[in-house]
């Protein structure tokens, strides 16, 4: 129940406030002019499917990829979708303004009246495009802009798991329908009105999804990793994509004070339930300055997790990952405006232990496929506050740069090496703007 | 953004208050227990295909989605689904509690997590279900119990629209598109579980979605006639149905005191567009007593409106239509808890001008296509509020009721007897106020 009218607002601001959110030129974290193009063959789940993280986790990602009926459910809607990505193009251009702005929010408010959470648009750098597709094709550049969507995991669901328990996967995989169901409508509108257009899900992309983020101005890049944040959703969301040629105008990075943050807060690294999120500082990363997770690890575990169904624990754990009342918004002012409290207010989260499984809540059943049989599991990550900082060293965590990445085309395993992955950690070179 | 958490609120409980309504063990519209059961045929979107309402009618309903490229690209998403409406369950069958209660709530919370905006469950009666389907065979009654789902068209885009304009149809379908999704999602979900299950949506449904609307207690059938009215929402939503053998706890209807609402506004009557909806009392019809309107004048204006794609007028100016605010709320209170200020609260609504457009929130763009090229329209239906003192108007309304439709597997036109259909709504007419006569009596 609200207090306040909306009516005096126009559709395309959306549901949250982003427009009053710092905007800056270039992203808040270092991007160099030498990023590499990678395959999708490179794509740790891609590598866990093809052996290159051993043999239990190769049988786990192709044997088990769903092993809930609500994510086979939920996938099996998803997939409904696999034909309505991209299609003919109208061969007459409609008759639409040439305002750039107006068609940006026309755009926006078509996804905001679809459900989305967010939207923003940006320029697509070469680097965001995949370099070869599954099969080794390469893929050439084909469109201009995105329009990034972002659907919310949904709070109340999350606040009631662990974040590696039985319902991560499903929370996920409802995002992506959710977020398939809007791109592929946007993008056959948009080729309706005789622009070309494609969705990119989590199903099909060629375009990796965190740069576009991060140029949309949908959030700043996290201590997780390789995720961005929202300052209103925090972690907890998915994000779809459609590309396209038609002229719009483009959105600007953010700057919410999250690197400042980030550097005083560990509850997520401390949190990993296999520890692969960084204690240290940002490091260089492909030419990303950026906090780089132990990617291996994480994929490992969410691919092997046996009390669950994959993970999203640092997502669920994040100070930023509110319910969103009026409190929240007084706290995140704080967090954005007075960067001297940043300490303070991630202190204060665990201290209102922020984090903890509202198990009264929990709602789904524990289901488990086994041998083709779905039985209640035997166990369940059940996990709630950590209590102690338990920080770890950088010497403990891999990095494997597109030098030691396979080749687009590679069907044989291609073992992760790890030794030599904890080596180049250590021999990283440090961000140019990290003062 | 929001005062208070919902975190203590259990998600099968939902986004709504629901809980706190009266509960009724019959609906508050009157259901005989003779109603006949009707094929796909009768429907008069499918009437109006085979040529039943005109020959305009029977060439413009091929374009009615069609026509706004928006809601083609949802109708595209939609048709993806259709593979996922029925199917065979897993032939082992998941453990799942015993306890019927526990069930259901873990089914509410589901398609509240799919976010469904309401959600009941109720029996299936054999009426529910259609005789035939399009292409004439038979329909057995199949599953038992009914998982309800209403989406909410979306407040803020109608707050712009007139109801009737280029946006229309558009605001149908993404209710429509989502509710297709959860429902999907929720009969693969149950199948996946090892029980039948089968979901009902606008492109493919083998149950009537009214009956079941009121049954599962999400709404009241409400004086627009062919529309049930949910308290939080009104008659702003479209349904999608799961069916299912697997046994689960059934809803009680809810009564918030709509009948006598409806019986002192007359707000939809006064602004439909093609006058279909009565201004009169409730008749009998196929065994319900309601408000019935005239179908053929209104499936005929939707279909062969040039001035917009659909029309939901009704929906967007009935006093229940509203965005939600702490204000609506104790309106809505005092609209359920004293009935003599219904007449007050009608005359309000008017009063503080709800129903005219606002345009701030236009986001669309009027775009129609023809001829397979997205043109700009002529001309759009731009209509705000009528004088609420305006004399209702002399009413001639038709009524088609079950012994007057085509046979299920006609494939031939056969034209609606507007004659005929005015001298049933008259006799009806009647018959209902003996009949009310007669309850007044016995009950003095």
């Amino acid at each position: 129940m609200k207090l306040f009218s909306h009516r005096k607002q126009p559709m395309h601001l959306g549901k949250y406030p982003m427009h009053k959110i710092r905007r800056v030129e270039h992203p808040t974290t270092h991007i160099s002019s030498d990023v590499k193009r990678v395959p999708k063959r490179a794509n740790m789940f891609m590598r866990a499917a093809k052996g290159d993280l051993g043999k239990k986790a190769q049988f786990e990602r192709t044997n088990r990829i769903a092993k809930t009926p609500l994510s086979v459910a939920l996938r099996n809607m998803s997939s409904t979708h696999d034909d309505i990505h991209d299609g003919p193009v109208a061969v007459d251009k409609a008759p639409i303004t040439k305002d750039l702005r107006e068609v940006a929010e026309h755009i926006k408010s078509m996804c905001i009246f679809l459900d989305a959470d967010m939207v923003g648009i940006c320029e697509i750098p070469e680097y965001a495009w995949y370099s070869h597709d599954d099969d080794g094709t390469a893929i050439e550049p084909y469109h201009k802009f995105a329009i990034v969507i972002v659907t919310d995991q949904g709070f109340e669901t999350i606040d009631a798991a662990s974040g590696d328990d039985w319902i991560s996967n499903a929370q996920s995989q409802r995002a992506y329908l959710m977020g398939s169901t809007i791109a592929c409508t946007v993008a056959d509108y948009i080729r309706q009105l005789g622009y070309p257009a494609r969705a990119h899900t989590a199903t099909s992309s060629d375009v990796l999804h965190l740069p576009l983020t991060l140029l949309s101005g949908m959030g700043e890049l996290s201590r997780i990793g390789e995720l961005v944040l929202n300052p209103f959703l925090g972690p907890r969301f998915k994000t779809h994509i459609v590309t396209t040629d038609l002229p719009m105008q483009t959105d600007k990075p953010i700057d919410f004070g999250l690197q400042d943050f980030c550097n005083k807060c560990m509850k997520c690294a401390n949190e990993c339930p296999c520890n692969a999120i960084s204690f240290g500082d940002k490091i260089m990363f492909n030419g990303y300055e950026m906090w780089k997770p132990d990617v291996e690890k994480c994929t490992l575990y969410r691919v092997t997790n046996q009390k669950g169904a994959s993970c999203g624990r640092c997502m669920k754990m994040c100070p930023f990952n509110k319910e969103g009342l009026l409190v929240h918004r007084l706290a995140l002012w704080v967090a954005i405006n007075v960067p001297v409290l940043r300490r303070l207010l991630s202190k204060m989260d665990n201290w209102f232990k922020y984090g903890k499984r509202r198990v009264e809540n929990k709602w789904w059943w524990d289901h488990e496929n086994i041998e083709g049989k779905y039985i209640f599991s035997k166990s369940v990550n059940q996990r709630d506050l950590k209590q102690t900082l338990n920080s770890q060293s950088d010497s403990r965590y891999a990095v494997f740069p597109p030098d030691m990445q396979p080749p687009p085309v590679h069907d044989d395993p291609f073992p992760v090496d790890r030794k030599e992955g904890m080596r180049r950690r250590l021999r990283s070179s440090k961000p140019p703007n990290n003062s | 953004m929001r005062l208070f958490s919902n975190r203590r609120r259990n998600l099968h409980l939902g986004k709504y208050p629901m809980e706190k309504l009266k509960r009724v063990s019959k609906t508050t519209t009157f259901i005989s227990d003779d109603v006949p059961r009707v094929p796909k045929r009768a429907n008069f979107f499918n009437r109006a295909a085979l040529g039943d309402l005109g020959v305009k009618a029977k060439s413009e309903r091929p374009r009615f989605v069609g026509k706004l490229p928006f809601a083609r690209s949802m109708g595209r998403v939609c048709q993806a689904h259709l593979p996922r409406h029925k199917g065979d369950p897993s032939t082992m069958q998941a453990p799942i509690p015993e306890n019927l209660v526990k069930r259901s709530e873990h089914f509410k919370a589901l398609a509240y997590f799919l976010n469904a905006d309401v959600v009941g469950i109720c029996e299936v009666p054999e009426y529910a279900w259609y005789s035939h389907d399009t292409d004439g065979t038979e329909i057995i009654p199949k599953h038992k119990f009914a998982i309800v789902i209403l989406i909410d068209q979306g407040f803020e885009t109608l707050d712009a629209a007139s109801g009737d304009d280029w946006i229309s149809n558009a605001q149908s379908f993404r209710a429509y598109m989502w509710g297709s999704n959860i429902a999907c999602t929720l009969a693969e979900y149950i199948r996946e579980l090892g029980y039948e299950a089968q979901a009902h949506t606008n492109l493919e449904s083998d149950v009537l979605h009214n009956p079941l609307v009121m049954l599962a207690g999400l709404g009241e059938l409400s004086r627009i006639g062919e529309v049930a009215l949910n308290p939080f929402i009104g008659p702003r939503f479209k349904s999608s149905v799961v069916t299912t053998d697997l046994p689960l706890e059934t809803d009680e209807p809810i009564d918030f005191g709509l009948q006598d609402f409806c019986s002192k506004c007359m707000k939809c009557a006064v602004e439909c567009p093609c006058n279909a909806i009565p201004y009169g009392e409730k008749v009998m019809f196929n065994g319900y007593e309601m408000w019935k309107p005239d179908v053929a004048k209104c499936t005929a204006y939707r279909v062969t409106n040039s001035k917009g794609g659909g029309c939901g007028r009704c929906l967007k100016m009935c006093p229940f239509n509203k965005e939600g605010l702490v204000s609506h709320r104790i309106a809505l209170w005092s609209a359920i808890k004293l009935p003599f200020m219904r007449r007050f609260l009608a005359w309000l609504d008017n009063k503080l001008a709800y129903g005219k457009r606002n345009p701030v929130k236009k986001w669309w763009w009027d775009l129609e296509i023809v001829n397979r090229k997205v043109t700009v329209p002529k001309d759009v239906n731009k209509r705000d509020i009528k004088n609420a003192s305006e004399k209702p108007k002399a009413q001639r309304l038709g009524l088609y009721p079950a012994e007057t439709i085509p046979d299920p597997d006609r494939k031939e036109t056969e034209p609606i007897d507007r004659k005929t259909g005015m001298k049933l709504y008259e006799e009806a007419r009647q018959k209902n106020a003996v009949r009310i006569a007669a309850k007044n009596r016995t009950a003095e």
